[in-house]
């Protein structure tokens, strides 16, 4: 990068001044702000009284041109008009020595000091290929180049600031400033650095660490974590690598690995459906299960579990694992595969919260789905005595005959009082059997705290398995959400967050008809309700059945309304009031 | 709207409304610390790190996003996007690197997350997509491996190659 600068203090020395002692002023403020303008770096000095002789092109863009006679030389209380032919001086430079030349441009190599002359900042400049102490002063009109001045306003300010005296010292020692040193980069501190290598992906943070020594340490601190998919082509190099990870991703493992160094902490490990042959799928999973033993996260995706997997896995035991994902394929519940879920029969992992088991594609056998569901709930079960959050999704619910089974479900979910927070998703469920796994799921809890149902329809027996499951835990309840639901009349959502302040949010309901027998229970299992909110609900009757119910009420909770929608809301509290 | 006054390192005291001030959290706890009473004009809150300027900007910033929604919880598993800078904000952080790593350092100090977020993606930005070399351009660095050495990071590299 290259700042040049007219040499007009050369004046000077034709004078036989020492340089220090001289200083220009321009007597017309017009001189535009050079510092501004970036990107031109460039200024001509256009001795005006020697126009006749030939000048060599000058092939950048003149800019911020001005006149010699504007300025006048300064020397004790003698002012002088400046004489333009004096402008010779003679410098030396390789060796040679050079008259200056008119339209003249010299390279600045850095700005060294700032002094105050005539209420106008100088800079002394020291010009490239020149010494030291052949730098002159130059007011600040004359510097046409940004970079180097930004650089050095900035690095004074911060010197002036240091010194803390708030005194309006100036004249600074000497701060070199080359531009070749400013990396505002390397002044963050280094947690800054962190959080901002953070936003980058896997990729570019490699990238980053061929940059420098310095990046390249960052990089590998246990701060920084990368992403990586293991592969055959790769496995072996990302054993090696230094720095940490926090997922790794098995895309396809197709050949037998020896697994002896651990990888550096990854956060989370997710088998994708690994193809391979059955021993090598499960020597390789074995393999990275054990290397990867402080993993915060499992996921096993669809078919990452295989007819490979039949035998127990070794002992493992997860110290730090709290998120646990098996999602299944359909065929994962033949009746060979059942025993899949031995996999997990010595899997320990005392810290697991959350528990996801997903079905999403349309099994085969229903029957063997809910044996293996319960099979691996029972294998599991050992080790999840703090599991806080449950969430099973289903899809093709209907013809599951779950009567069989239901004791083993409720018996593994009512011995975990840990659990405080359940989700079930019924997409597309239609039928009588599928509420009876859903009621037994939610009626067997005895502490749930947050219970959230995602179903399409809801009939009678629904809301019957809804009032029970609220009545089982109607002591810890705090939190209720219906998506998606009450009955097929009405359009729109219904959401009913029963939260710990025990309020009820109806919203976007249409006709209630269908819903007083749910708000009636409700409310007089709640006595200390305190607030309704009603949302964008057009017409709602609350009337006598409800009053009737509410005989527990201590105080009569507080019916608001809200509309977001048209505004016309016909509840009306006030008839409340009255019949209450 | 009651006001608080922030004073910068170079003492220029800028009056700010108490729901802007409040985003920085470090300015809500010693507000709290403090007991600050809502119609306290005379109290003026020193931030001895941030210099005018940039106060200036972390102001404006602050003022122009005072009404979004609190930013969601830290989430491990959430992919971390950069594409996502509103246009205000790329073209507020348009701006010299040496003015935008003191708002990052501004930012970190007053924990504003907000802000820090989003000049940390912009520099995060900067430094996509780009080779090596190009990032020691861009930010000054010296390249100071042995090319030795750089033959032997691109080896540990090798790993990841494309995603």
């Amino acid at each position: 990068m290259q700042h040049r600068c007219i040499f007009p203090s050369l004046l000077s020395t034709s004078n036989e001044q020492p340089c220090k002692e001289t200083s220009l002023t321009v007597e017309h403020s017009t001189v535009p702000k050079l510092h501004q303008t970036i990107g031109k770096k460039y200024a001509k000095f256009n001795l005006d009284t020697e126009a006749t002789d030939p000048v060599p092109p000058v092939t950048e863009k003149p800019y911020g041109a001005f006149h010699a006679s504007k300025f006048t030389r300064i020397c004790g209380n003698k002012r002088m008009k400046l004489r333009p032919r004096k402008v010779y001086p003679r410098v030396v430079t390789n060796s040679r020595r050079l008259p200056m030349r008119k339209n003249q441009q010299y390279e600045v190599k850095g700005i060294l000091k700032r002094r105050i002359k005539n209420e106008k900042y100088e800079y002394l400049l020291h010009w490239k290929g020149y010494k030291k102490d052949e730098s002159t002063w130059e007011p600040v009109d004359h510097l046409s180049c940004p970079d180097l001045l930004d650089d050095f306003e900035k690095h004074q300010v911060l010197k002036e600031l240091e010194s803390s005296s708030g005194c309006k010292t100036l004249v600074v020692e000497s701060c070199i400033i080359d531009s070749s040193n400013i990396c505002p980069f390397e002044g963050l501190p280094v947690e800054m650095k962190y959080k901002i290598f953070e936003w980058l992906p896997s990729v570019e943070k490699m990238n980053c660490r061929l940059v420098c020594s310095e990046w390249r340490s960052i990089l590998d601190t246990s701060f920084v974590s990368f992403k990586a998919s293991l592969s055959d082509a790769n496995v072996a190099s990302v054993q090696k690598f230094a720095g940490c990870f926090d997922e790794i991703r098995v895309v396809e493992l197709k050949t037998p690995r020896i697994w002896n160094n651990p990888f550096n902490h990854p956060k989370k490990v997710t088998f994708n459906n690994t193809q391979g042959t059955t021993s090598v799928l499960r020597s390789n999973m074995i393999g990275l299960l054990r290397s990867s033993a402080e993993a915060r996260a499992l996921v096993f995706k669809k078919g990452s579990i295989d007819d490979s997997c039949i035998h127990p896995l070794p002992a493992l035991r997860f110290e730090f694992l709290t998120h646990l994902t098996i999602r299944l394929k359909d065929n994962i519940f033949g009746p060979m595969n059942i025993a899949s879920f031995d996999l997990f029969a010595s899997f320990e992992a005392p810290r697991v919260v959350t528990l996801n088991v997903e079905v999403d594609e349309n099994p085969d056998d229903f029957h063997h789905l809910y044996v293996g569901l319960y099979s691996l709930v029972a294998n599991l079960s050992h080790s999840l005595q703090n599991l806080k959050m449950f969430f099973c999704r289903f899809y093709y619910f209907q013809q599951i005959d779950f009567t069989r089974n239901i004791e083993g479900i409720r018996l593994k979910l009512t011995n975990n009082l840990q659990l405080n927070s359940l989700c079930v998703v019924l997409d597309r469920y239609e039928g009588q059997h599928g509420k009876s796994l859903a009621l037994d799921l939610l009626s067997s809890q005895n502490n749930l705290q947050c219970l959230e149902l995602r179903v399409n329809s809801i009939d009678r027996k629904v809301e019957a398995l809804i009032q029970q499951t609220i009545a089982n835990n109607s002591k810890s309840l705090r939190k209720f959400c219906i998506h998606r639901c009450i009955c097929s009349r009405m359009k729109n959502q219904i959401l009913l967050d029963y939260s710990h302040t025990l309020s009820l949010m109806l919203r976007d309901v249409t006709n209630c008809a269908h819903l007083e027998t749910l708000q009636i229970f409700l409310f007089s299992r709640c006595p200390r309700m305190e607030s309704l909110c009603l949302v964008d609900t057009t017409e709602i009757h609350f009337q006598n059945p409800w009053i009737n119910t509410a005989g527990a009420f201590t105080e009569f909770p507080k019916i608001s309304t809200r509309s977001y929608k048209s505004g016309h809301s016909s509840v009306t509290h006030e008839k409340y009031s009255e019949n209450y | 709207m009651p006001v608080v006054r922030l004073q910068s390192v170079d003492g220029e005291v800028f009056p700010v409304d108490v729901e802007i001030a409040r985003m920085s959290f470090a300015i809500r706890n010693m507000l709290d610390d403090l007991g600050v009473q809502d119609n306290d004009a005379e109290e003026v809150i020193p931030l001895p790190n941030v210099t005018g300027p940039i106060l200036r900007k972390v102001i404006e910033w602050c003022t122009h996003h005072k009404d979004d929604p609190p930013p969601p919880e830290e989430d491990d598993t959430r992919e971390k996007r950069t594409d996502d800078i509103p246009a205000w904000d790329q073209e507020f952080l348009r701006v010299d690197q040496a003015v935008l790593f003191d708002i990052i350092l501004a930012a970190n100090y007053l924990d504003i997350k907000g802000l820090l977020d989003v000049t940390c993606k912009t520099v995060a930005n900067m430094i996509k997509g780009k080779t090596p070399e190009e990032i020691r351009k861009l930010f000054n660095i010296k390249n100071d491996f042995t090319p030795a050495e750089e033959e032997q990071i691109r080896k540990e590299n090798e790993w990841c190659e494309e995603k």
